[in-house]
């Protein structure tokens, strides 16, 4: 498929679906290679970031229309839940253990903690910053969680590397 | 002792104190004094206000530094020593960890701060759930107990709704219009309880008081006839009373 083409073909998924489109996806409805796929999507970030009031953005290992900051404002006006997460320092602090450790369970969240999760990982789960995950095959056979799409939407990260590592933490 | 602490910031559990206390003291995370933390971690949980749940968490937290610090005290070839030199070790490794979640979870925040207005049009819905109350069965039969022990808490007898002697006069009138006679017994069976009877039995006395009615039993504890007076009667009976 020509790029001009496969640049459309992307365009009417990524507005279509509303959310991240993984590379993979892409490559899989249109038959195209990843490679491809990077190159159309990344002149169509050319053509859509300059003169719109949306964004074709680079996210968990995808892409997806966004919003401009500058326009929120009205957004919300029209669908006022959407501005409505808001994230305390142990929700936070909760997802990061989840980011660093999933699959985990809330047992193990609890140990490295110190205390109980309970209440940050309901509001992570209501928030779908999480998800579960199956559940470990130990006695009780407790839930596993790990990030969820949503994640890298909200916090803006583009793919696993986009993360600092385990090792690059101490560092800073 | 060292002093007292000033505005102490919140800690959510032992280990954001115990970190804090390290990078306060300016220790190395891996070489922690751990009598100098342990006097000032009990002076504090001694001093503040721990969070309610997790109150349980601060206090083992105490009670393991406690048992290192003392265990370190013994000569070096007890196996108590040995193994509290692990048990330190193992703390460190968890507040070293504990470190760099705090720090990742700074990093979200100051992410997050930065996107909130990028949105897009599958946003996953906030779905509310109730919220389940914090408590077990055994905290309600715990709290039950100590309602039942403590003198001052006795209980007091739940009331139904309270009857008023101006409704049942209204009532009472109403009916009398309507029947010339009544019977005490139907009228208080309409609402069988101790407080209504009362209250029933001074509406008919106050309005024979009136008299709007005149009232008539045969003997004691015999049914009382409720009967309506005519204009007439009425009259006739003040002129009585009158005389």
């Amino acid at each position: 498929m020509e790029t001009e083409e496969l640049k459309k073909h992307i365009e009417a998924i990524l507005f279509i679906s509303g959310k991240t489109v993984k590379k993979r996806k892409l490559a899989e409805l249109t038959g195209a290679s990843e490679k491809q796929i990077a190159e159309a999507a990344e002149c169509l970030q050319n053509e859509w970031n300059s003169n719109h009031g949306i964004i074709l953005e680079e996210i968990g290992g995808g892409w997806q229309f966004s919003t401009k900051p500058e326009y929120a404002d009205y957004v919300l006006k029209l669908y006022p839940w959407k501005g409505n997460l808001k994230l305390s320092k142990s929700a936070a602090e909760v997802l990061s253990i989840i980011l660093y450790k999933q699959p985990v369970t809330k047992a193990e969240i609890n140990a490295i903690r110190g205390i109980d999760s309970q209440g940050p990982i309901a509001t992570l789960l209501k928030n779908s910053l999480i998800k579960t995950s199956g559940r470990k095959n130990v006695p009780g056979k407790p839930r596993l969680f790990r990030v969820s799409e949503n994640f890298y939407h909200i916090f803006g990260i583009k793919d696993e590397t986009d993360i600092p590592s385990w090792d690059e933490m101490e560092e800073e | 002792m060292n002093g007292y602490f000033v505005k102490l910031p919140v800690f959510e559990g032992p280990l954001d104190l115990l970190l804090w206390l390290v990078k306060n003291n300016n220790m190395d995370i891996y070489d922690i004094e751990i009598s100098r933390i342990t006097s000032q971690f009990l002076e504090y949980i001694l001093a503040s206000p721990i969070p309610p749940d997790a109150a349980g968490e601060f206090l083992s937290m105490a009670t393991l530094l406690l048992k290192i610090k003392s265990s370190l005290m013994l000569p070096k070839e007890t196996e108590e020593y040995q193994e509290a030199v692990e048990e330190k070790t193992l703390l460190e490794d968890r507040l070293a960890e504990w470190e760099k979640i705090k720090k990742s979870g700074e990093l979200l925040l100051e992410k997050f701060r930065g996107r909130k207005f990028f949105l897009r049009r599958d946003e996953p819905f906030k779905i509310e759930v109730a919220k389940k109350p914090n408590f077990s069965v055994f905290d309600l039969a715990e709290i039950f107990a100590g309602m039942i022990k403590d003198k001052k808490n006795l209980f007091e007898t739940v009331t139904g709704p309270e009857i008023y002697l101006e409704d049942v006069l209204k009532e009472l009138s109403d009916r009398i219009k309507n029947h010339p006679h009544v019977r005490f017994s139907e009228l208080a069976a309409a609402n069988p309880r101790r407080l209504y009877i009362a209250v029933l039995l001074l509406a008919v006395l106050n309005l024979a008081l009136k008299r709007e009615i005149s009232i008539n039993q045969k003997k004691p504890f015999s049914e009382i006839i409720i009967s309506r007076n005519t204009a007439a009667r009425a009259k006739r009976q003040e002129a009585n009373h009158g005389n």
